[in-house]
C-alpha cells in the first residue's frame, strides 16, 4: 500500500477541494505525545524503541484503515517522496538507525510519524482551510490511541515534549498558502508581522527562507496556557485576513496591469507545456504563474488538482520514484518536463 | 587581488560604497569583514553564519551571567544525570531536549525559569488525557488516604491502619501497571 501511496498523483494538497482553495492548498493539524513508560527517542536504547514500534503496530492490527510501516524497510526514494508529500518530516527520513516507524491511512490524510523527537507525531491533512473538522478528527484519533497507552502528561505542563518549547498542549496547526498575488505586489512582508500573534511562517519549497513557487505554510507555536481552540480561532482568523490580502492583490494585478498579468501567466502555461527540459526550480515558479492565472479565469481548460500536480511533479523524489530508480540531473530535468506535458496534453 | 585591510589574504568580498553620492570600490577579505564595525550594504559574509540551532537558542539561556534570578542552580553538577534516562545536566544544556517525561521533574531546580521564559507564567488549559483524569483521581485518594494512615497510628488503631497500608499498597501498584 506504501508504495501505491508513494506512487500516486495525489497528496493531501493535490487533491479534493476545500474552503478557499484558490489560496490555500491544504491545512494539517499534527500532535506531539509520548507514551509514559518509555524514555523519549533522543534516550531510547533499541529495545524501548522497538517496543513503541511494537506498541504502535499493535495499535494499527486492531484498527485496518491504518497501516503500520518500520522505516527501516523502506527504501531512500521513497522515503524522499513520502518528505515532498509532507507524509513525514526531512528529520525522519534519515537513515541514522534510530527505531522510526510510520502509520499511515490509505490516501494519506492521516500519518503518524513514529519515534521522531517525540514517540508520536500524529499529523490530520485535508484540502483546504479546514481547521475545525481537522481537529475533530485528530482529537478523535488522539483519544483512540490514548485508550491503549498511558500519555506522558503533566497537570501544569501540558502533554511532556521532547523539547520545552512544544509543551502545552503539543498542538501545531499549519496552512499551507499561495500567495503570488502577494509576492508579485511585493507585499510579502506583511508575513513577517505574524510572529507578533504566536505564528511563525516558512517557505515550503526551496531551501531556506526562499521560497519558491510562492508557497507558505503558516503555523501556531506551542503555548502552554492557550486552548486548542483558542489556537484554531487565532489562527483562522488570521489566515482569512492573507486570504484577502492575496485576493485583493490578485484583483489589483488582473485590473491594473491585465495585459502584462495575462501575458505572464500565458508565456509560463506555453513553457510548462512545450519544455523538453525544465529545472525544478524554474518548473516552480512558472506553476505558480499558472496556478495564479487559473485563479483569474485565464484557463478554463485546466484544473486546481491538475496544476498542484504539477507541483509535486516538480519534486526530485517523487519524480524518481515515478521512474522508478535513481536519475541523474539531467534525466530528471527531460522526465520532468515530459510528466508536465503529459498533465497538460 | 589582496585585502585593502591586511594586504595579507586574498580579497574574497568586493563591494561598492556609496557616501554622498560619492561612490568607493572595496576589496577585502572575508577575517577583516567579519572584524568591521560598519555593516556591509548587501551583508557578503551573510552565507558564512551558521544555520540557527533551537538547541543552541535554548543553551544558551544557561549561559547568561549575571542575572537577578540565577538561571542555573549552581548546586547541581554537569554530570547529574536524570535516574530514569540518564541525561545529564551537562546534555541538557548543550542539546536544549530532555530525554524523559522524568527529566521535567528532576531538573526543575535546575530549569526554574526555562519554561516560563518560553511559555511565560501559564498553566495547561488545554485538552487532558482521559486516563490522565482517572489517575489524577488516584493520586488524590491516595494522598487521602496517607492522610487517613497517619490518623489511625496516632489513634493507635492499628488494625485500621494496617488496612489502609494494603490499600495504599495495592493503588499504588495498579498505577505502576497502568504506568
Amino acid at each position: 500500500m506504501l508504495k501505491h501511496l508513494v506512487q500516486s498523483n495525489n497528496s493531501p494538497w493535490t487533491i479534493g477541494s476545500g474552503d478557499d482553495k484558490d489560496v490555500v492548498l491544504c491545512t494539517r493539524i499534527r500532535l506531539a505525545r509520548n507514551f509514559s513508560k518509555y524514555p523519549f527517542p533522543l534516550k531510547q536504547t533499541e529495545e524501548t524503541g522497538q517496543a513503541v514500534l511494537a506498541d504502535m503496530a499493535a495499535f494499527c492490527k486492531d484498527h485496518s484503515n491504518l497501516k503500520f510501516y518500520d522505516l527501516q524497510n523502506i527504501p531512500t526514494l521513497e522515503k524522499q517522496a513520502l518528505v515532498e508529500k509532507h507524509l513525514i518530516s526531512p528529520e525522519h527520513s534519515k537513515e541514522d538507525h534510530q527505531c522510526r516507524g510510520l502509520a499511515v491511512n490509505e490516501d494519506g490524510s492521516i500519518s503518524i510519524m513514529i519515534n521522531e523527537e517525540d514517540h508520536l507525531r500524529i499529523q490530520c491533512f485535508a484540502p483546504g482551510l479546514n481547521l475545525q473538522e481537522l481537529w475533530k478528527k485528530a482529537n478523535v484519533l488522539d483519544d483512540r490511541i490514548e485508550s491503549y497507552f498511558d500519555y506522558a502528561f503533566d497537570e501544569k505542563l501540558g502533554y511532556l515534549t521532547c523539547c520545552p518549547t512544544n509543551l502545552g498542549n503539543g498542538m501545531r496547526a499549519s496552512i499551507m498558502m499561495h500567495l503570488p498575488g502577494l509576492a508579485l505586489t511585493k507585499r510579502v512582508s506583511i508575513l513577517d508581522q505574524l510572529g507578533n500573534f504566536g505564528m511563525t511562517v516558512r517557505g515550503i519549497f526551496g531551501e531556506g527562507s526562499q521560497s519558491l513557487g510562492d508557497v507558505y505554510q503558516i503555523s501556531n507555536q506551542s503555548a502552554i496556557g492557550q486552548s486548542e481552540q483558542d489556537i484554531l480561532t487565532n489562527l483562522q482568523s488570521v489566515a482569512q485576513q492573507i486570504i484577502k490580502e492575496e485576493r485583493n492583490a490578485r484583483n489589483f494585478l488582473k485590473e491594473h496591469n491585465g495585459l502584462l498579468l495575462s501575458d505572464k501567466v500565458w508565456r509560463a502555461y506555453g513553457t510548462l507545456a512545450n519544455a523538453r527540459y525544465i529545472t525544478s526550480r524554474e518548473a516552480l515558479e512558472l506553476i505558480s504563474l499558472v496556478r495564479l492565472g487559473h485563479s483569474l479565469g485565464y484557463f478554463n481548460q485546466l484544473n486546481l488538482t491538475q496544476i498542484d500536480q504539477m507541483f509535486l511533479t516538480a519534486q526530485p523524489g517523487y519524480l524518481q520514484v515515478i521512474r522508478g530508480g535513481v536519475m541523474d540531473d539531467t534525466a530528471r530535468d527531460s522526465y520532468r518536463a515530459e510528466k508536465i506535458r503529459e498533465i497538460l496534453a | 587581488m589582496y585585502c585593502e585591510l591586511c594586504k595579507k589574504n586574498p580579497a574574497t568580498i568586493h563591494y561598492t560604497k556609496i557616501v554622498n553620492g560619492h561612490k568607493e570600490e572595496r576589496h577585502i577579505c572575508e577575517q577583516c569583514a567579519n572584524t568591521m564595525k560598519e555593516p556591509i550594504g548587501a551583508f557578503p559574509t551573510l552565507g558564512l553564519m551558521p544555520d540557527f540551532s533551537m538547541a543552541d537558542f535554548i543553551g544558551g539561556f544557561f549561559n547568561q551571567e549575571n542575572q537577578s534570578q540565577p538561571f542555573v542552580q549552581k548546586n547541581m553538577s554537569a554530570s547529574d544525570a536524570c535516574p530514569v534516562c540518564g541525561m545529564t545536566a551537562g546534555e541538557f544544556r548543550k542539546l536544549g531536549r530532555v530525554g524523559c517525561s522524568n527529566c521535567y521533574e528532576y531538573f526543575s531546580d535546575y530549569m526554574p525559569g526555562l519554561i516560563q521564559r518560553i511559555h511565560g507564567n501559564s498553566c495547561h488549559t488545554g485538552k487532558v488525557p482521559v486516563r490522565g483524569e482517572a489517575k489524577l483521581a488516584e493520586k488524590q485518594k491516595i494522598v487521602l488516604l496517607r492522610e487517613e494512615l497517619q490518623t489511625a497510628i496516632r489513634e493507635e488503631n492499628f488494625e485500621r491502619a494496617a488496612q489502609i497500608r494494603d490499600e495504599i499498597k495495592m493503588l499504588e501498584q495498579e498505577g505502576g501497571h497502568n504506568a
